[in-house]
């Protein structure tokens, strides 16, 4: 395997596929904002007790730079200006409560009313509306592969959707249409959290603490994540409230009475088995692996956002084999395999069209006097960037450029290298192949 | 102390897959790119000092055939994300 990184992300995928297993036991006596309230509250706590861990340790017995505690904190108030100029806190903020909250609120109640199978579709949706919004916002053109890939999921989603509804009513219980909106709602979250986790721009400071010491992406990143949770947390509060008060009883509104009636067994809860699983294995060591992998990706190929959307799919298929495993939920071998043969082709087609659309370029800029002190962390900073060099010799920096469509090249030379002040002049080679 | 240059070199016709071939054989390259522009090769040489990066180029690459010409530069610094 080209990048043993790759393992961190195939282990985080797996760990997540075992939630749908857990918290089913779990869902015959607590209720779901109970669940997601313990997980995500200590989840939140212990993630940002890691980073400021990972700090001090870094700080006091590395031999690396030191970690600013006061830039990582800082970093909370920069603006984000791949997220519409708002300030971090508050990107934070939306992405735990609309992207993490609500798709996790609306995945476990479909989980609850119907099965993990029909669930497992929402996935497969999600990924379909991500390519039609990328279509659109980004005029993003669909491939052969990409086509391919979206027809292979449109027919795993009919077979899911089939055979769960099939298996529902050899139950007695057939798939009703509130579960069908869970299912509408948990796919448009976990949409928007796919769209929105990589939304995050580093400041010029972080990149040039980045250059003197890697290790700083690990805290920043588990910082992220763990505002995301907590504000993400705190904002369910409000939101539990305004559903309690509306006069419409739905399956939400009883699983916040429950909550409301459990919030005394909040001790006695969090020290179930299945919460504990929940916050370590599903939650703490997947996001660290992913974090890890992130911060180290030295991939000479695909970056880590592109390998982490191609291997998501391990998520859902995980859930569905250990669905039929181990909880022995109704879906026929015969179709299993098929949506097997269909996830991995899918994959296949997935790794086809990132491949067939990435950029690769170096770009050798000619600078105005005094350009290069300053120009190399700013141009870092912007999507597709991977590194720069000051030259001596007929060119004054070499930039290499890694980004996922001629588009996103076209954006970046234009909007972003070109009206540079300090650039006199910018010439582009397109790298065919890493020959060594 | 370790000096990392890059050189960008152009070729004449039907000979890149000769020259990358014999470019790799040469240990002090650590990064080599086939490219589209200006420019058809990107070699990016590490060596020890000024005096092995001469060798390197006097001996080596510039001795290989359907190489028409070369720019070198020297990287002062790095920046990576």
């Amino acid at each position: 395997m080209a990048n043993k990184l790759l393992i961190n992300i195939i282990v985080a995928n797996l760990l997540w596929s075992f939630i749908p297993i857990v918290i089913s036991g779990l869902f015959q006596d607590v209720s779901i904002i109970m669940i997601i309230f313990i997980r995500f509250l200590i989840s939140g706590i212990i993630l940002l007790f890691l980073a400021f861990l990972i700090v001090v340790l870094n700080n006091n017995i590395s031999i690396k730079e030191e970690i600013p505690l006061g830039l990582l904190l800082r970093n909370l108030f920069h603006k984000n200006r791949r997220f519409y100029d708002l300030k971090n806190i508050i990107y934070y903020g939306l992405l735990g409560f609309f992207g993490i909250i609500l798709h996790i609120i609306f995945f476990f109640l479909t989980i609850k009313t119907t099965s993990i199978s029909f669930t497992m579709s929402g996935f497969l949706i999600s990924i379909i509306l991500i390519a039609f919004y990328e279509k659109g916002i980004y005029f993003e053109k669909f491939d052969i592969f990409k086509v391919l890939y979206l027809v292979m999921l449109t027919f795993s989603i009919i077979i899911l959707i089939a055979v769960s509804a099939t298996g529902a009513i050899l139950k007695g219980n057939p798939i009703g249409i509130n579960a069908v909106i869970y299912l509408l709602i948990f796919s448009i979250t976990i949409s928007f959290l796919y769209i929105s986790i990589n939304n995050d721009a580093y400041s010029k400071e972080e990149i040039k603490t980045i250059n003197e010491n890697n290790i700083y992406k690990i805290p920043r990143l588990l910082i992220k994540m763990s505002f995301s949770f907590l504000l993400g947390t705190l904002l369910m509060i409000p939101f539990v409230y305004i559903i309690f008060l509306i006069p419409v009883q739905t399956d939400l509104t009883l699983e916040v009475i429950q909550f409301f009636h459990q919030l005394p067994q909040f001790i006695g809860i969090m020290s179930r088995w299945e919460i504990i699983f929940l916050i370590i294995f599903s939650t703490i060591i997947p996001y660290l692996l992913v974090y890890i992998a992130n911060a180290n990706w030295k991939a000479t190929y695909l970056t880590y956002t592109q390998w982490s959307s191609i291997l998501n799919l391990i998520d859902p298929l995980g859930s569905l084999i250990f669905a039929v495993i181990l909880v022995n939920e109704y879906f026929p071998y015969e179709y299993l395999i098929i949506v097997i043969f269909f996830f991995t082709i899918t994959i296949i087609f997935r790794y086809a069209h990132e491949i067939k659309n990435l950029v690769q370029a170096v770009v050798l800029l000619n600078l105005k006097k005094g350009g290069i002190s300053t120009i190399p962390t700013r141009i870092l900073k912007y999507h597709g960037v991977q590194s720069a060099h000051a030259l001596i010799g007929t060119n004054d920096l070499l930039v290499n450029i890694k980004i996922s469509s001629i588009k996103d090249f076209y954006y970046l030379i234009n909007n972003r290298l070109k009206p540079i002040r300090e650039v006199n002049n910018l010439e582009i080679l397109f790298i065919n192949k890493q020959e060594k | 102390m370790v000096i990392k240059a890059i050189i960008l070199i152009k070729l004449g016709i039907s000979v890149i897959k000769t020259v990358i071939e014999e470019l790799k054989k040469i240990p002090e390259i650590s990064r080599l790119m086939s490219l589209t522009g200006d420019y058809d090769i990107l070699a990016e040489v590490i060596v020890e000092n000024a005096e092995d990066l001469y060798e390197i180029f006097a001996n080596k690459i510039d001795l290989i055939e359907g190489i028409n010409a070369s720019n070198t530069h020297l990287v002062m610094k790095s920046w990576e994300k």
